[in-house]
């Protein structure tokens, strides 16, 4: 079975399971931040239980519009992390992508990230910090505008993160898929079209390793 | 049993005096006990009924703000659909020295997204925010302590009364709680304005703050729960994290019946 053929296998059994309800937003996992070999590395964490669900995760699910007061905004994912006493900065990347039902286009709206007064957008990009504290459970605010101030079409956006901090090498992206008003398992499909294109599978990252020893010893 | 609690008080100022502010939060557990929200302590294997909680300024190295205690409401906790929020019962008030005082141009700044109100020398109204569609209800405000004058607010403790309340119109509101937020003072001065909030404020109706079986008494029980306990979180009463020697002071001034 290909990554296609999965993908949309999924994403009907997920259909048939949920029936396209906007309602049906369940929590998803938040960014865990931990260092690996002096590289920072982001995982799936799950507040409920403080476990980490997915050590390697790079794809994370939020929804805007969950509560009505807020319909372009929301906290999630929210982040935490292990790494006490680390200030850690997390960066937004510039571009904001719509989700178009195969892949996805550059959209006019863009995101803006905000922590303790810090902002950073997907049109200039930027970052925010946060020192890094026991029992650390940090949400930022997330707020989707669309072009010219209007209000944001409909759509599943997603946008694109780093995490860096001083004596660390700067983690890999990982992403973040928002929901605005479309089916769940649009969203679901759109998540995973990402994790399959987007995000290197370990085979794929093993073969890198291999393919770069084998460079090695050629130069040699 | 003043006398024992003063001493203690001191005690636990002295096992504390030298250490580092405090760093590590708790979030505040949200429940609902016979019909009514409470507030309890999380970290814990079992919430403890606590209604006096602290946060430090600057935590994550932002100054004069922080996001903690969030709520911490379980799945199933609230009806989906509803809203839960929270009221300031009182303005803003610092300690020093056994007592509580109005702020005069310092204000907090209470913030969810595009929601905001600020608290000053007296209350303003809260907001609501939905509750999760799995019932649950976890949400970490943004507090910032800003002034209204020129000047930068002093450091301090300030402290916050807050309720709150559900719109399913049946749960009924919370008893009042209390936070301690911290800017720039050393860890034994939050262990003693936490110890004194809980004792003059927090126990006039308090389900009974020292009870930790829940027997309706505080007694050589409770304390032999606390004592196994000593260092870790297991029957922290002031929401600190720990469980030391202001917690001590905490069940032996509540020691009898429950009121």
């Amino acid at each position: 079975m290909n990554h296609v053929t999965f993908i949309a296998l999924a994403s009907t059994t997920l259909a048939l399971a949920s029936p396209a309800l906007a309602a049906d937003k369940e929590p998803h996992t938040d960014i865990w931040v931990t260092a690996s070999g002096g590289t920072l590395v982001t995982g799936g964490w799950d507040h409920l239980t403080g476990e980490v669900v997915n050590p390697s995760q790079r794809v994370f699910e939020a929804e805007f519009g969950i509560d009505p007061a807020f319909p372009f905004s929301t906290d999630e994912p929210g982040i935490g992390s292990d790494l006490a006493g680390t200030t850690l900065s997390m960066n937004l990347l510039s571009g904001l992508a719509r989700w178009n039902g195969a892949g996805f286009d550059a959209s006019p709206s863009w995101l803006l990230a905000s922590y303790g007064g810090q902002d950073a957008t997907t049109v200039a990009g930027g970052s925010f910090s946060f020192l890094v504290t026991a029992g650390l459970d940090l949400h930022p605010e997330y707020t989707l505008v669309g072009a010219g101030g209007a209000d944001p079409a409909s759509g599943i956006y997603l946008a694109s993160f780093t995490v860096s901090a001083s004596g660390l090498a700067t983690s890999d992206v990982h992403y973040a898929v928002f929901n605005l008003g479309m089916a769940e398992a649009d969203h679901a499909a759109a998540a995973g079209w990402v994790e399959m294109n987007l995000v290197p599978a370990p085979g794929a990252v093993a073969m890198l390793g291999i393919a770069g020893l084998v460079a090695r010893r050629r130069r040699r | 049993m003043q006398t024992a609690l003063h001493t203690l008080t001191l005690l636990g100022a002295i096992a504390a005096c030298g250490t580092p502010a405090l760093a590590q939060h708790t979030d505040i557990a949200v429940t609902v006990v016979d019909g009514a929200i409470a507030t309890a302590t999380t970290g814990a294997e079992a919430p403890i009924p606590t209604r006096v909680f602290s946060a430090t300024f600057g935590d994550t190295g932002v100054a004069r703000f922080t996001s903690n205690p969030g709520f911490d409401a379980l799945p199933g906790t609230f009806a989906a659909g509803t809203r839960t929020g929270f009221t300031p019962r009182t303005g803003l008030r610092t300690y020093e020295s056994s007592a509580l005082t109005p702020v005069t141009t310092e204000e907090l700044e209470i913030k969810f997204l595009t929601l905001a109100t600020v608290v000053g020398a007296e209350p303003s109204p809260g907001f609501d925010l939905a509750v999760q569609s799995n019932g649950g209800w976890h949400r970490h405000l943004s507090f910032t302590l800003r002034s209204s004058g020129a000047k930068l607010p002093p450091s301090g403790l300030y402290v916050a009364e807050l309720e709150l309340y559900s719109t399913d119109g049946v749960t009924l509101p919370s008893a009042p709680f209390w936070i301690v937020f911290n800017d720039g003072r050393p860890a034994a001065d939050v262990e003693e304005a936490m110890a004194w909030v809980t004792a003059n404020l927090a126990q006039g109706d308090s389900p009974c703050p020292g009870d930790l079986n829940g027997d309706g008494d505080v007694g050589a029980a409770d304390l032999a729960t606390l004592l196994s306990a000593w260092g870790s979180s297991g029957a922290d009463l002031t929401a600190d994290g720990d469980t030391n020697a202001a917690d001590l002071a905490v069940l032996l001034s509540a020691w009898g019946a429950c009121r």
